[in-house]
C-alpha cells in the first residue's frame, strides 16, 4: 500500500497480530479511520476512529500489524 | 470517610427518585435499621477518562484527583457511603479499556473485579461509560457482563453528547444489553445517586441468581457456529445474541480451565484467559483462532448495537479540529507548547510576585512585633519566633508561588492539551530511551515527583518505567518552583530563573542519554488516546489545587514550622555552629557558600521549599541579597534543585522501582548536583 496520506479515509482490513490488544485502542477489522495529522518525524500519525469517536496517536510501525485500505468516496462526510 | 446523604445540597438534579422525602426517610430508615445494615460493595469500572472518579468525588466527601487524560487515577479509592439500609463500600479503579489488561494499573482493576484479590469482593457494578464513544465502551460492557455481577450503566458526559450531536436510544440499549443504563452527567453529580439506588435495586431482589452455565464448549461452537458467519443481527435478535456471546465466553474459558493448570483460577470465568493464551496456556494455542472468531463476533455485536442505537450528526470539520490543526501543526505546535510553558512560568511568577509582594507589607511589621515581644520570654523565645517564622513564611514564600503555579498545571491537565503534547514529543524522546508515554510523569512532574512516579504505572514497558522512575526527580517540582522564583527571579531576573528550567532539561537530557548508552531499552510502540478538549471549570481547577495544596498545609506546613523552631533552638544554644562546621567542606569549601547554608540543606531534604524558608530564618533576613551575592544565590538554587529527591520521592521511588534503582537515582542527583554547582561556581563568577 503506498504511504498513509494526512485528510485521508481508510478502512482497516486486516490485523495480523495482537488482535485483542488493538481491539482496546478500538482498532477492529472493517472500522474506518481517519488520518488527521503525520508528525514531522513520520514516525507517529494522528487519527480518528470515526465510529467510536475516538482519537489516537499512534506508531506508523503498527502499520506492520494492520493492513488498511483506502476509503476512496468519502462517506464520511 | 463516611457521608449521610441527607442534605439538599447533595441532590443531584433531575434525579425524580432523590427528592428532600426520600432523602431523609433514607436516613431515618438508616438510624432504624442500624443493626440491620446490609455491608456491599460497588466498584465504579469504565474505560480510561469516562469521568468515574468525577461520579466517585459527586458522592464522597473524599475526593481524588480528576483530569482530562487517559490514566489519571492509577490505585484504587475507596468511601463509604450510607444509603437505605446499606452502607456501600464505593470503590473507584484505575481505568481499563477491555478485561485483557496491558498496564499495572488496569491490572488493579482487572484483579478487584475479578475478584482474584479476595479481601475486595465486588457486589456490584457501575460501567461509567462516555456517552460520545460508547460504541468503544462496549468492548467493556460485554466483557463485563461475563462476570455475572449485578450492573448498571452510567451514561456519562451525557452534557457532551448533547453537544456534539449524539443521540443515544436508551431504551433499546436496555433492552439489547438487558441491564439498566442511566444517563448522568457526574460533573454536576447529575444521577449518580440515581446509578447506586438502581444498583441496590437489582441487588435487593433475592431472585438475582448468577446463571448457571454446563454447556460444553464443543456444544457450542455447534450450537453458535452460525453466530460466526453472520456480520449484523437484527433488533430482535440481539438480547438473544449478547446471552449467547456470554456463554460462548464462559464455555470457553472452562474449556481452558480444565484443560490447564490455569493461573487466573481464582478470578472465576474471565475472557482475559482466552485474550492472553499464548501467554498462559500456550498448549492450547489452536484456540487463539478461535478466540479470534469469537472477537470478531464481538465487533460484530457491537457494531450492530451501535447501528441501533447510536447515531452522531456533527458538522465537519469541529472546532477541535480546527485548534488541532495549529496545536499539532510542524512548526506552530512547537511554538505553541513553548509559549504555553513560557507564559505559564512567567504568569506564575507574575502573579506569585505580585502576591508575595502584598503579604509583605503586612507580614513584615506583625514579624518586628513578635520578633520585639518575644524577647522578653527568655527560653521560650525561639518557640514563639520559631513558629512565627515557619508560619510566616508558609504564607509569605510558600503560597504566593505555590497556588498560581499549580493552577497552571491543573488547567493544563484538564484541557487535554498534556496528551498533544505527548504526542509532539514523542519523536524527540525516543533516542533518549522513553515514549511520548512519559511525557504525561514528566509533566506531573512540573507538580509534584511523587505522583509523577504513581503516573509510571500506566507504562506498559518496566525498562521505560525504571528508566522515568530514576529521571523523574530531576524535573523541577512546584516546590522547587518555589525556590526558583522566590529566590532566583526574585533576586537576578526572570531570565535566570528560566535558564534553571533549561538548565534542569538538559541535566535530564544527559543523565536518560547516558543511561541509554549504557543499556539500550526496546519501547513499545507509541499509542495513546487523545481526550476532546474541555474547559477547565473554576470549581473543579479549585478543587484540584485544594488536593495538592492541603498535603503542603496539613503535612508540609507543620514541619515546616517545627523545623524553624528547631533550628532557632540550635542557635539558640549555638549548636548550629558546629552542625554547619560539618558541612562547611561542601558549602563553603566546595560552593563557596556561607556556612549557614548547612542546616537549610539538611531540612531541604525533607521537602525542598524548607530550605528556602530555613535560609531566610537561618539568615536572619527575607533580604538574601544583603549576605549572599548573586553568584552564592544561583550556585545555592541549583544544587537544592538536584542534590537529592525529598523523602516522599524517595519513598514512592523504592515502592514503584524498587530500591536498588531508588538508591541509583539518588547517587546520580547527588553527584549532578555536586558537579554542576561546583561548576557553576566557578564559572559563571564572571559574570554574576
Ligand atoms: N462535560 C463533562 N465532563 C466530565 C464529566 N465527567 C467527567 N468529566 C471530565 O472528564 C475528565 C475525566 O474525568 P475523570 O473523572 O478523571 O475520569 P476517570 O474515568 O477517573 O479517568 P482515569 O482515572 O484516567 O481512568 C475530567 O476532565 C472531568 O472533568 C461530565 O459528566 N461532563
Ligand atoms: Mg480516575
Amino acid at each position: 500500500m503506498d504511504p498513509i496520506q494526512r485528510g485521508k479515509i481508510y478502512k482497516i482490513k486486516q490485523i495480523i497480530r495482537d488482535k485483542p490488544y488493538y481491539m482496546n485502542y478500538g482498532l477492529i477489522e472493517n472500522t474506518i479511520i481517519k488520518v488527521i495529522d503525520i508528525s514531522s518525524d513520520n514516525k507517529n500519525f494522528y487519527l480518528e476512529v470515526v465510529g467510536f469517536n475516538r482519537k489516537l496517536a499512534i506508531a506508523i510501525d503498527i502499520l506492520q500489524d494492520i493492513i488498511l485500505e483506502e476509503v476512496k468516496d468519502d462517506k464520511e462526510n | 470517610m463516611t457521608k449521610k446523604i441527607n442534605t439538599e445540597k447533595n441532590l443531584p438534579k433531575g434525579c425524580k427518585e432523590c427528592e428532600l422525602g426520600v432523602i431523609q426517610k433514607i436516613t431515618i430508615d438508616l438510624k432504624r435499621n442500624l443493626k440491620r445494615v446490609k455491608k456491599i460493595r460497588i466498584a465504579l469500572v469504565g474505560q480510561p477518562n469516562s469521568g468515574k472518579s468525577t461520579f466517585f468525588n459527586s458522592l464522597s466527601v473524599h475526593k481524588v484527583n480528576t483530569a482530562n487524560y487517559y490514566g489519571t487515577t492509577v490505585e484504587y479509592h475507596v468511601t463509604t457511603i450510607f444509603i437505605k439500609n446499606y452502607e456501600i463500600e464505593l470503590i473507584d479503579l484505575p481505568g481499563i479499556y477491555s478485561l485483557n489488561y496491558s498496564d499495572l494499573a488496569e491490572k488493579v482493576t482487572f484483579e478487584i473485579i475479578t475478584n482474584v484479590r479476595e479481601e475486595f469482593k465486588i457486589d456490584g457494578i457501575i460501567q461509567i461509560v462516555e456517552a460520545v464513544s460508547l460504541p468503544h465502551a462496549l468492548l467493556l460492557t460485554l466483557d463485563l457482563l461475563t462476570l455475572d455481577i449485578p450492573m448498571v450503566i452510567a451514561l456519562n458526559m451525557f452534557d457532551e453528547a448533547r453537544i456534539k450531536g449524539v443521540e443515544i436510544d436508551i431504551k433499546l440499549l436496555e433492552n439489547f444489553l438487558g441491564i439498566p443504563v442511566i444517563p448522568t452527567v457526574a460533573i454536576k453529580g447529575e444521577n449518580t445517586l440515581k446509578c447506586i439506588l438502581k444498583l441496590i435495586a437489582i441487588l435487593d431482589k433475592s431472585d438475582y441468581l448468577e446463571s448457571s452455565d454446563t454447556t460444553s464448549f464443543g456444544g457450542f461452537i455447534k450450537e453458535g457456529n452460525d453466530l460466526f458467519y453472520r456480520a449484523s443481527f437484527s433488533k430482535e435478535e440481539l438480547p438473544k445474541v449478547v446471552e449467547a456471546y456470554k456463554k460462548l465466553w464462559k464455555s470457553m474459558v472452562k474449556e481452558i480451565f480444565d484443560a490447564t493448570n490455569c493461573h487466573f483460577e481464582k478470578c472465576k470465568l474471565v475472557p482475559a484467559c482466552l485474550m492472553n493464551i499464548e501467554k498462559y496456556a500456550p498448549n492450547l494455542i489452536s484456540l487463539a483462532n478461535v478466540r479470534d472468531e469469537i472477537l470478531k463476533l464481538k465487533s460484530n455485536i457491537i457494531m450492530s448495537i451501535s447501528s441501533y442505537v447510536f447515531s452522531t450528526s456533527r458538522p465537519k470539520p469541529t472546532f477541535e479540529d480546527i485548534i488541532d490543526k495549529f496545536v499539532l501543526h510542524r512548526f506552530w505546535g512547537y511554538s505553541i507548547l513553548v509559549m504555553v510553558l513560557f507564559c505559564a512560568f512567567y504568569l506564575a511568577y507574575f502573579i506569585g510576585n505580585f502576591i508575595a509582594d502584598k503579604i509583605d507589607i503586612v507580614t513584615d511589621p506583625i514579624s518586628d512585633m513578635v520578633d520585639q515581644w518575644a524577647k522578653s520570654y527568655g527560653l521560650l523565645a525561639p518557640l514563639i519566633t520559631g513558629f512565627k517564622d515557619g508560619l510566616l513564611g508558609g504564607i509569605g514564600i510558600v503560597i504566593p508561588y505555590l497556588v498560581p503555579f499549580l493552577l497552571f498545571i491543573s488547567i493544563l491537565e484538564d484541557s487535554g492539551y498534556i496528551p498533544r503534547m505527548m504526542y509532539l514529543i514523542d519523536g524527540l524522546l525516543r533516542p533518549l530511551g522513553i515514549s511520548g508515554r512519559s511525557v504525561l510523569s514528566f509533566v506531573l512532574g512540573l507538580g509534584c515527583n511523587v505522583s509523577a512516579i504513581m503516573s509510571l504505572r500506566g507504562l506498559t514497558k518496566y525498562n521505560e518505567r525504571i528508566l522515568a522512575g530514576i529521571v523523574i526527580p530531576f524535573v523541577p517540582c512546584s516546590a522547587r518552583t518555589v525556590v526558583i522564583m522566590a529566590l532566583v527571579t526574585g533576586t537576578l531576573g526572570v531570565l535566570w530563573g528560566l535558564s534553571l528550567y533549561l538548565f534542569s532539561l538538559i541535566v535530564i537530557v544527559g543523565v536518560l542519554f547516558l543511561i541509554n548508552k549504557l543499556s539500550r531499552f526496546s519501547l513499545h510502540h507509541f499509542m495513546i488516546h487523545i481526550p476532546p478538549y474541555r474547559i477547565p471549570s473554576i470549581k473543579l481547577v479549585g478543587m484540584k489545587i485544594w488536593l495538592r495544596f492541603r498535603t503542603f498545609v496539613f503535612t508540609a506546613w507543620p514541619i515546616l514550622i517545627l523545623g524553624t523552631i528547631i533550628l532557632n533552638y540550635l542557635s539558640y544554644f549555638q549548636l548550629d555552629k558546629h552542625i554547619n562546621n560539618i558541612f562547611s567542606f561542601v558549602t563553603v569549601s566546595l560552593l563557596g557558600l556561607p556556612k549557614e547554608t548547612g542546616i537549610p540543606l539538611i531540612f531541604g531534604l525533607l521537602a525542598k521549599e524548607y530550605a528556602l524558608v530555613m535560609l531566610y530564618s537561618a539568615l536572619g533576613t527575607e533580604n538574601i541579597k544583603s549576605i549572599m551575592n548573586d553568584l552564592q544565590i544561583f550556585v545555592f538554587s541549583i544544587f537544592i534543585l538536584l542534590y537529592t529527591p525529598c523523602i516522599s520521592t524517595i519513598a514512592v521511588q523504592v515502592r514503584e522501582i524498587g530500591l536498588k534503582f531508588a538508591v541509583i537515582s539518588i547517587l546520580l542527583s547527588v553527584s549532578t548536583a555536586l558537579l554542576s554547582s561546583f561548576i557553576a561556581s566557578r564559572m559563571l563568577s564572571f559574570i554574576l
